[in-house]
């Protein structure tokens, strides 16, 4: 059985100048073991639906339809008291910034008691103990010393893991974590990353990442949702969505991401480290590349596709119609040096998919043509 | 080579932490910089990056005189800045501007975009009422805003579209020099592309020398001809952007590099990655000999001893002089080959 599924979840806040629709049909599933990405443009409603699997919503949040299954069960008619056993126990998250999920004048022992004694009772001497384990297991040095530390005494990689050591307290088959890496630098990222991936494949833990960076997803996640305006767009293994992304939402956002600086770099670091400095001319910079125009505000969101204004794929039918997230059979190159081509089963919400797949990839040896595309479709509306 | 617009030397900054109102001596003190030398050249743009922490804001402060070193030179044309009063300061903030990083944070809220580019004129007491709105149109259109933008407030415009404002006020008096303080890091991937190509555009179109301070270094790849690495308050490597990523000499660049995620499952699986180990040393207790010995994975390929008695200094690591490392293995390795 899947450990957890979001079918179809639409949800909207009712405000005096009408409903907004933020959620608009979210679907994924998590299997255990498995880290899936949740990506796409801040506003998409990766938070909310993170959130929203924690039975946190914000007061006024309406659920429309749509089910959260946890191992069958569906999460979203569950009373507040019903919630208290499954929040932490089997679902926990990881937020964001975690200066303010840690409470400045307790210190991190009796954060961490906190949270075990809202799920058992134990002895004062146990939960110590219990706490300082848990330290030490998210990799903090000294953990029976560091219990009596304020957050304000730690450093920001260090506060980090005690939220997630927190998180970690209960067991929970589910970790959600919140762009648990964007407030902190690139070699603090590394480290907890890497943390991340060591408990998943030690408890065999299903972790929800969500995040806008693509490069935290190819190294952290197995599969990936992509999300645009409330609408999951597309889901793949984070393989396929590499190599063949089905949705031009997708190959946009992969173009954006800074892939051929990688490929230079990566080239090079995967090697053994060269002998001796190298000479090379400073280049002149070159344009990035991303998606023109913005992304629609629920209070405005376009008729049929959502995407449809920003996309150079439209055709008459994506204005009117939305395209629902379904399998297609598709024919990808399985194998870029021999051009071998097999069938697979992916999921996209986009009409035009088959054309989109060949132009992604067209687009590794031509993206210039594409990007003129895009570029042109822009021009007469800006 | 270009003209060297802003020659900054042996830099240092130490913080006092505890004195106070009610403290007369301070208790502790945080060694922020340390022997930092950079030169800025016109129409070219030096990347500053590093872990938070290591002093890169700090530095930035200094150079556009909103902090005082407590040791060490800054000098554009030849002038010192570090040692003007307030009053002898103001020519030189038409030359040398800044961005920062919380857009939201730089504009007032009460004021509109307009009375926000009229600012620096009014200031500084330049051009009539005519021209100043002239001027002001031309600096919207020049970061890519109109005419429709002219008399909103900040919260009426996106981050994108703020930052793109703080940018024109920065350009109102016409610069030579634009310090950059983490200009995108607040915002998220798409928009950030959108600056960076404006950035590249304005340096280009106005000749800029501009100092790019940030953590993410693709966004300093896209910008910058040079890059400059710091740690805990030193700068430890210096190199074109193109040599420093395809071939990072000092331990601490690897591992920064190294940590970056790339946008590619398949080299994400195949990449060798250097995961630090450790924490920073605290900045109130340095250790005598090269601050990153603790947390370095090649120290002990050389003599342990010397990596944590002696500090390295910044030295040329090729013919040019271009590239610049402080680091006794990488030297030792340039002197054997």
């Amino acid at each position: 059985m899947t450990l957890l599924e979001v079918r179809n979840l639409r949800l909207r806040f009712d405000t005096k100048d009408g409903p907004l629709q933020v959620l608009d049909e979210i679907s994924f599933k998590l299997e255990a073991g498995e880290t899936l990405a949740m990506v796409g443009e801040s506003g998409s409603g990766k938070s909310l639906t993170a959130l929203t699997l924690m039975g946190l919503l914000p007061p006024g949040a309406i659920i429309e339809t749509g089910e959260v299954l946890l191992e069958g069960r569906n999460l979203l008619t569950l009373s507040a008291r019903q919630w208290r056993s499954v929040r932490g126990r089997e679902l926990a998250m990881v937020y964001q910034d975690a200066n303010s999920a840690l409470h400045p004048l307790l210190t991190v022992g009796e954060q961490l008691a906190e949270a075990i004694l809202a799920h058992r009772k134990e002895s004062p001497s146990e939960v110590r103990k219990a706490c300082a384990s848990a330290l030490g297991e998210v990799g903090i040095s000294a953990p029976e010393a560091r219990l009596d530390a304020y957050p304000h005494e730690l450093s920001g990689g260090m506060r980090q893991r005690v939220v997630i050591a927190m998180a970690l307290l209960a067991r929970p088959k589910v970790l959600i974590a919140d762009e648990p890496t964007t407030a902190v630098d690139v070699t603090m990222q590394a480290q907890i990353l890497e943390l991340l991936e060591h408990l998943r494949a030690k408890y065999s833990m299903a972790v929800l990442l969500v995040t806008h960076d693509l490069g935290v997803v190819a190294r952290a996640a197995q599969k990936v949702a992509v999300v645009y305006a409330g609408r999951t767009v597309e889901l793949a293994t984070t393989k396929e969505l590499f190599q063949t992304p089905l949705h031009p939402y997708s190959v946009g956002l992969l173009r954006s991401a800074p892939s051929e600086a990688a490929q230079s770099m990566a080239s090079v670091l995967a090697a053994s480290p060269s002998q001796g400095p190298t000479q090379s001319p400073s280049q002149a910079p070159a344009r990035l590349f991303s998606i023109p125009g913005m992304a629609p505000s629920p209070a405005r969101m376009p008729v049929g596709c959502a995407f449809h204004p920003r996309c150079p794929f439209e055709v008459a039918r994506c204005s009117r119609e939305r395209p629902e997230l379904k399998a297609w059979r598709v024919e990808v190159p399985s194998n870029m040096h021999t051009g071998l081509v097999t069938a697979t089963s992916r999921r996209a919400a986009c009409f035009e998919q088959e054309r989109v797949a060949a132009a992604a990839v067209a687009s590794r040896t031509g993206w210039h043509e594409l990007e003129q595309l895009w570029l042109a479709k822009m021009e007469p509306r800006t | 080579m270009t003209e060297v617009l802003l020659q900054v030397r042996a830099i240092g900054k130490r913080f006092d932490v505890g004195a106070g109102r009610f403290q007369a001596r301070a208790r502790a003190s945080i060694q922020a910089l340390s022997d930092v030398d950079l030169d800025l050249a016109s129409g070219q743009a030096l990347g500053l990056v590093g872990e938070s922490g290591s002093g890169k804001s700090t530095l930035a402060r200094i150079l556009v005189g909103l902090e005082q070193p407590s040791k060490g030179s800054v000098r554009l044309d030849g002038v010192e800045l570090t040692t003007l009063s307030r009053a002898a300061w103001r020519p030189f903030r038409k030359r040398i501007q800044m961005v920062f990083q919380d857009c939201a944070g730089s504009l007032d809220p009460r004021q509109s975009v307009r009375s926000a580019l009229l600012e620096p004129y009014r200031i500084h007491g330049l051009y009539s009422a005519r021209e100043r709105d002239m001027r002001c149109m031309e600096l919207l259109e020049a970061v890519g805003l109109g005419a429709e933008h002219w008399n909103r407030f900040p919260h009426e415009l996106s981050g994108g579209q703020r930052q793109r404002v703080a940018i024109a006020r920065a350009l109102a008096l016409e610069p030579q020099i634009l310090i950059l303080d983490e200009p995108v890091s607040a915002l998220d991937s798409s928009m950030r592309a959108q600056i960076l190509n404006l950035l590249i555009e304005l340096k280009r179109r106005f000749h800029l020398a501009c100092l790019f301070v940030a953590h993410d270094l693709f966004a300093v790849q896209a910008l910058c001809e040079h890059i400059a690495v710091m740690y805990m308050g030193r700068i430890v490597e210096v190199a074109p952007t193109g040599a420093l990523f395809a071939n990072p000499l000092h331990p601490y660049t690897q591992a920064l590099l190294s940590a970056v995620p790339f946008a590619d499952p398949q080299v994400e699986q195949q990449r060798r990655r250097i995961v630090l180990q450790g924490e920073p040393p605290s900045p109130m207790d340095l250790p005598p000999g090269c601050a990153f010995a603790a947390r370095c994975p090649t120290k002990h390929s050389i003599d342990a001893r010397l990596c944590e008695g002696d500090r390295p200094l910044l030295k040329g690591c090729d013919e040019t002089g271009l590239r610049q490392a402080a680091c006794h293995a990488v030297v030792t390795q340039g002197s054997q080959s």
